[in-house]
C-alpha cells in the first residue's frame, strides 16, 4: 500500500516537472516579437501571462548619440518608450510633488476595485449581518443574563472617571468610525440609488470629514486603555477555567472565578488593541497619502519568511506603485475594520441587553455588589481586602 | 453618564483640533501634493 503510494507520488511530482519544462514560450514570430491575437485574448480573459516580452522590451535611452540636431532619441523608439510608460519603467519628470507624481500608469487600480465592490462587501457585509443574527439568536435561546443571587443594594467601584472617560473616547469615536466608513464603502451601490448622486455626494463629503478626524480621538482613546488596563489583561489560569464553562455565559447559576477582568473581556481587550492599532496604522497611511508605504515591505518579510508560499501564493509583489500602496492600505483597513466591527458589536450586546448590571460598569463607574461577586469574585476579593486593610490602618 | 457624555464632547472638539490644526501646519492635501509653481491662495 505505502508503495503504491511512493510511486504515485513519484509520478505526480515526475508529471509536474514535465509540464514545467515542457510550458511553451508563445511563437511571436508572425508579429515580429510584439503581442499576438493569443495574447491579447488571454489579457482580456483576464489569464496570468508572462509578459516579460513586453515589460523589458523598453529600448535603451542611453544607446543612440542624442547631440545631433534632428538626431536620434538615443536607442529608444516610441513603441519602447510607450511600454516604458505602461510598466512605469520611463525616467519621468514632473511638476507635481510627491512620490506618485511621476507614476502615469499602474495596472493595480482594478483589481482594488473589483475587490472593493465584490467580496469586501459581500463577506463583510455578511459577517456583520451574521454577528448580529447569531447574537439575536443568542438572546433568544438564553435571554438576558440576570444577576442570580439577591441584590445587596450594595456597590463596588469598577472603573474611575478616567477609566470611563478613555473607554467612551474610544468607543464613541469607533461608532463613528463605523458608521461613516459603512457609509464610504456601502454608499455608492447602495445609497446613490435611493437619495441620488447630488444628495450622496455631500453626505460622503460629510462622512469623509468626520472619518478622516474623528480618526485621532479614537486614536488617543486606545492609547489610554492599552496603558491603563494592560497589566489586568494579562492571561491567567483562571482564563482557562473561565473558558472551559463558557465564561458562565451558556447557562445559569454557572459562575467561573476572575479577577477584574475574565477571559472574554481579555479577548475584548486584545482584539482592540491589536486590531485597532492596524487600523489606525492603515488609517495613518491613508491620511497622509503616499507617505507612509508600508506594504511591500511587509510583503518582502513575508516572502523571506516563506509564509505565502506556504499557503500556495506564490511569492506577494514587494515592489509597488505608491498607488498600489494605498490600494492595500485601504483594503487592509476596511478588512480588519469589519473583524473589529463584528467583535465590537458582541460586545456592546454583552454590555447592554445581554446582561443585567453591566452597563452600570462603564455608565456611571458603581456595579452591583452581587454582580461583581457572580462574574469577577477574585476581584471582589482583592476589593475587600485593600479595603478592609485600609480600614486596619485608619484604626491604628 | 457625565462621564460618558464629556467623552463624546471630547470626540467632537478633538476631530476640530485636528481638523484646524493639520491645516494651519500645511498637513491639508493641496500644500503636500502641489508643486511650489501653483498658487494655492489669492
Amino acid at each position: 500500500m505505502i508503495r503504491a503510494f511512493i510511486v504515485g507520488l513519484v509520478i505526480c511530482l515526475l508529471a509536474l516537472g514535465a509540464r514545467a519544462q515542457d510550458d511553451p514560450v508563445p511563437d511571436r514570430s508572425a508579429t515580429g516579437g510584439a503581442q499576438t491575437l493569443a495574447d491579447i485574448l488571454a489579457r482580456q480573459d483576464a489569464q496570468k501571462i508572462d509578459d516579460r516580452f513586453r515589460r523589458d522590451n523598453i529600448g535603451d535611452p542611453a544607446a543612440g548619440d542624442t547631440t545631433q540636431v534632428l538626431g536620434t532619441r538615443g536607442g529608444q523608439s516610441d513603441p519602447d518608450l510607450w511600454r516604458a510608460l505602461r510598466y512605469d519603467e520611463a525616467d519621468v519628470t514632473t511638476q507635481s510633488r510627491g512620490p506618485a507624481g511621476d507614476v502615469l500608469i499602474q495596472d493595480g487600480g482594478m483589481r482594488w476595485l473589483t475587490f472593493r465592490q465584490g467580496p469586501l462587501l459581500i463577506y463583510g457585509g455578511y459577517l456583520l449581518l451574521g454577528t448580529i443574527g447569531l447574537l439575536g439568536l443568542f438572546y433568544l435561546i438564553r435571554g438576558r443574563i440576570r444577576i442570580d443571587g439577591e441584590k445587596t443594594g450594595r456597590t463596588i467601584t469598577r472603573f474611575k472617571a478616567i477609566e470611563r472617560f478613555a473607554h467612551w473616547l474610544m468607543g464613541g469615536s469607533f461608532i463613528l468610525l463605523a458608521l461613516t466608513g459603512l457609509l464610504s464603502l456601502f454608499g455608492r451601490k447602495f445609497l446613490i440609488p435611493v437619495f441620488g448622486h447630488d444628495s450622496f455626494a455631500l453626505l460622503a463629503v460629510a462622512s469623509k470629514w468626520v472619518h478622516n478626524n474623528v480618526s485621532w480621538a479614537f486614536m488617543i482613546g486606545l492609547t489610554m486603555v492599552f496603558f491603563m488596563w494592560v497589566f489586568e489583561n494579562i492571561p491567567n489560569r483562571h482564563d482557562l477555567k473561565w473558558v472551559a464553562v463558557g465564561g458562565g455565559l451558556l447557562k445559569k447559576g454557572v459562575h467561573p472565578p476572575a479577577k477584574k477582568f475574565n477571559a472574554g473581556q481579555k479577548v475584548i481587550f486584545w482584539s482592540v488593541i491589536l486590531l485597532g492599532s492596524s487600523i489606525s496604522v492603515s488609517g495613518l497611511s491613508l491620511l497622509f497619502p503616499f507617505e507612509l508605504p508600508m506594504f511591500a515591505k511587509t510583503f518582502a518579510h513575508l516572502n523571506d519568511f516563506g509564509l505565502p508560499q506556504f499557503f500556495g501564493l506564490g511569492d506577494l509583489p514587494a515592489v509597488l506603485t505608491p498607488q498600489e500602496e494605498m490600494q492595500y492600505a485601504q483594503l487592509w483597513h476596511a478588512i480588519v475594520g469589519f473583524i473589529l466591527m463584528a467583535i465590537i458589536i458582541a460586545h456592546i450586546y454583552i454590555g447592554s441587553v445581554g446582561m443585567e448590571g453591566a452597563f452600570d460598569a462603564m455608565g456611571n463607574g458603581e456595579v452591583e455588589e452581587q454582580w461583581a461577586r457572580e462574574h469577577h469574585s477574585l476581584w471582589v476579593d482583592e476589593v475587600e481586602a485593600k479595603r478592609a486593610k485600609a480600614q486596619t490602618k485608619a484604626v491604628e | 453618564m457625565k462621564t460618558m457624555l464629556l467623552a463624546f464632547c471630547a470626540v467632537i472638539g478633538i476631530a476640530v483640533i485636528a481638523y484646524f490644526g493639520l491645516h494651519a501646519v500645511g498637513f491639508g492635501a493641496a500644500e503636500t501634493t502641489a508643486s511650489t509653481a501653483v498658487r494655492l491662495s489669492d
